[in-house]
């Protein structure tokens, strides 16, 4: 009997230490974590408008409409934003993606995933042209990962096809990319179909009905 | 001395080539060098840290529930180096993904915590968390750097051979499996020809 | 044979000790089996490769001279390969015996016509080098090496493994307006489930091998001819083509979409799936491969109900159009357990009671 209370005393002791170290541990790291967010967001937003386009944020009313999303506009284009979240391979995938008023994709850019490094992480790959020898030490150029330069000008309001056997994007020439737009079809990353479809399947369930809803909001309000 | 802690280490008691420890997280990231790399430091950085505490607490931890004790001790730290990651090393963080919390489960760092950290003196055990987790973090780059090359024709998301078609293979799965195997026949040819000579 | 000649003089005692011990010196002890029987691994893969002549014939023909080169090129890796790794392990030379020779035939059979040569060698080495010479050597692979290359190139190059290359003789599949697929494809994406006689149209190019696919595996009628040289030298048996092709044939009459089993419909679709893709090519020459399957007979039948099954389950709902080659792999890993229960009783022992 006391060996019971001895031993869980111990852990509890242990434990409780523990827990103190780690909520030290996030105080400090809680408003710098907070910051890193705010900025990966205000990336990835920019990323999905041309540059130069001012980008506000705005709050739908009712269910069908989402609660946040932005209005990126230049003159006269508008470009809705939305985000996403859908389930991927492994945890969810939460992502951003504009469209204009039709529903042709402006484009897209992951914000968080937790895909299997390799695979399905590679959303998120950026292909750089240079060599090992000699891009090493120089600046590393950051832009938008192939897999969402893949999505602009596909229509999200049209079923969007997974093209899984010409090869990923990036290694193919204008005439196929152009064939792949005309098809309304994206490449898969190869070995992770999964990501890929967890993705496309996010933009039709989600930005579909979200860009109809908000269309007639502005359309009983207009 | 410190040499021949880094030779038993890094050579004789490699925690992947020779022990066999830990091949879950080596075949998950050990896909391209940059994931490899980030893994080993941080399983480095834990396995240092839980050793020192464990040791330190080797007269006091209870025989009878030393292994939940070890485990919320390394808990503890794999939450710490990620809260320290997502605040200070973002673009790590979003690559190496779900695996730093699988650190807690990886089986070196339980190991050595009950097979040297509870017995020895603690600077005896930073030190065998260091170099063990050097260890850890060598052949994770050894694997990592054939992996990455063979699988997709990269290094540090860097291209590397003019002209060569990627074996996706290698980034998959059976690749993992075919080269820890590989380089695991090459260790040991080259520990019984030593053995032999 | 030595029978004593009648006329010879009847030896005396010394000289027959000298004769005994004599025969002593010579004799020659060695466990079972003593009967010797002139089949040898050499004279085995020679038929082997005698049988698969014919479909390298119908691939020419089909092809062109590319499938010749492809073949070529794939054979000449696979031998300089065991070659190689032979050489460095310090083992005895196997290049002898011309296995190497059938594995990268059937490699080479096992893949698109269009399908670079470099990417072929890449195959056949590690058929070689790692599903064969890493476990041992013929006899030692637990599973069938031709297909573990084409597995390890379908995993490395998928795009370039199912680009599919037309005929010399006009539409790839063998039906109008379809242009870049082979007869699964077409089936799995391209057919509505109602043009049924478009398949039914298909039956006779599918036979003779006038379609899309891999080098070796189209012309049915080749591959079959093979088979019966290769029936005739008792060098495989009927009870794993059989149960595999019957099984297929099996599932795809009963589950073929319509609910109603005395169509012609649904005889057409099970004829379409059991002359399309590389049911026959593995049926014929990969599942009944003697170092990977099962030796009892009842081992055999399970090992092929299994495949079919398996075959039948990754056509209908997998992700892929085919799935010969990955059920014959699966189910190699099960021949030890297969052959575990299916070990025949020694004669007279008891059953024991559970």
């Amino acid at each position: 009997m006391i060996d019971i209370i001895k031993l869980s005393f111990m852990l509890t002791i242990i434990s409780v230490a523990a827990a103190l170290l780690i909520a030290f541990t996030n105080l400090k790291t809680r408003d710098r974590i907070h910051e890193q967010q705010q900025v990966a967001q205000q990336n990835a937003l920019e990323q999905v408008v041309p540059s130069g386009m001012s980008i506000n944020e705005c709050n739908g009313e009712n269910p069908p409409c989402p609660q946040q999303y932005w209005i990126a506009q230049d003159g006269t284009d508008t470009v809705f934003i939305f985000k996403i979240i859908n389930k991927g391979y492994s945890g969810n995938i939460t992502y951003f993606v504009g469209t204009d008023r039709n529903g042709s994709i402006e484009g897209m850019s992951i914000l968080e995933q937790s895909e299997t490094p390799g695979l399905g992480s590679r959303t998120q790959e950026e292909i750089s042209d240079k060599y090992f020898w000699n891009g090493l030490f120089s600046k590393k150029e950051t832009g938008k990962s192939w897999f969402s330069q893949q999505f602009k000008g596909i229509n999200l309001n049209e079923q969007i096809n997974i093209e899984k056997s010409v090869g990923e994007w990036h290694k193919l020439g204008m005439e196929e990319k152009e064939k792949l737009i005309s098809d309304n079809a994206v490449t898969a990353i190869t070995g992770a179909t999964i990501s890929t479809q967890a993705v496309v399947n996010g933009i039709q369930d989600q930005a579909r009905s979200y860009l109809k809803a908000i269309q007639e909001s502005n359309d009983d309000q207009g | 001395m410190i040499k021949d802690e880094l030779r038993r280490g890094i050579i004789h008691e490699n925690p992947i080539l020779v022990l066999a420890l830990g091949l879950c997280p080596s075949l998950a990231v050990s896909t391209s060098l940059q994931n490899g790399f980030g893994m080993g430091m941080a399983a480095t950085f834990v396995l240092a840290c839980s050793n020192v505490i464990i040791s330190s607490m080797r007269r006091i931890i209870p025989d009878k529930v030393r292994i939940p004790c070890f485990i919320v001790v390394i808990a503890a730290f794999v939450t710490m180096v990620q809260l320290i990651m997502k605040a200070y090393l973002p673009a790590l963080d979003k690559q190496l993904g779900i695996f730093v919390p699988l650190i807690v489960v990886n089986c070196i760092i339980l190991g050595r915590a009950e097979a040297f950290a509870s017995k020895n003196s603690i600077s005896k055990s930073l030190v065998d968390g260091i170099v063990i987790g050097l260890g850890f973090t060598f052949s994770l780059c050894i694997l990592s750097i054939i992996r990455e090359i063979l699988g997709s024709n990269k290094l540090l998301g860097l291209k590397f051979f003019p002209g060569y078609e990627p074996m996706t293979i290698f980034i998959l799965a059976p690749g993992g499996f075919f080269t820890i195997a590989f380089v695991m026949a090459v260790v040991r040819y080259l520990g019984n020809r030593r053995k032999g000579a | 044979m030595t029978t004593p000649s009648v006329t010879r003089p009847k030896p005396d005692f010394q000289s027959q000790v000298n004769d005994v011990k004599r025969e002593t010196v010579s004799l020659h002890i060695s466990s079972s089996p003593h009967i010797r029987h002139g089949e040898s691994v050499r004279g085995i893969m020679l038929w082997v490769i005698a049988a698969l002549i014919p479909s390298l014939i119908a691939s020419v023909i089909f092809f062109g001279f590319q499938a010749l080169f492809l073949t070529s090129v794939s054979v000449i890796s696979a031998v300089l390969a065991e070659w190689l790794i032979s050489h460095l392990l310090k083992r005895p030379s196997s290049t002898g015996d011309f296995s190497a020779v059938v594995t990268g035939l059937l490699l080479a059979y096992n893949v698109s016509p269009l399908l670079p040569w470099w990417m072929v060698a890449i195959g056949s080495v590690f058929a070689i080098g790692v599903a064969k010479m890493a476990f041992g050597g013929l006899g030692g692979n637990f599973i069938n090496p031709a297909l573990a290359g084409r597995a390890f190139l379908m995993a490395s190059y998928p795009a370039a493994m199912t680009s599919w290359k037309a005929t010399g003789f006009g539409s790839l599949s063998g039906i109008d307006g379809i242009t870049s697929a082979t007869p699964l494809e077409y089936f799995k994406s391209g057919f509505s489930g109602e043009n049924i006689s478009e398949l039914q149209n298909a039956l006779g190019n599918l036979f003779i091998g006038n379609v899309g696919g891999c080098i070796g595996e189209t012309s049915v009628i080749a591959l079959l001819i093979g088979a019966m040289l290769l029936w005739y030298k008792k060098i495989i048996g009927f009870r794993i083509p059989l149960f595999y092709i019957g099984t297929v044939f099996f599932l795809f009459w009963i589950f073929n979409g319509s609910g109603d089993v005395f169509s012609s419909r649904a005889l057409t679709i099970p004829l379409y799936q059991i002359l399309s893709g590389g049911l026959m090519l593995g049926a014929l020459f990969m599942a009944t491969d003697m170092v990977t399957s099962p030796i009892t007979p009842t081992g055999k039948i399970i090992f092929a109900l299994g495949c079919g099954i398996l075959t039948f389950v990754i056509r209908k709902f997998g992700g892929y159009p085919e799935g010969v080659s990955y059920s014959i792999l699966l189910m190699n890993l099960f021949v030890p357990h297969i052959e575990r229960y299916t070990k025949p009783r020694i004669y007279g022992e008891v059953k024991k009671r559970d």
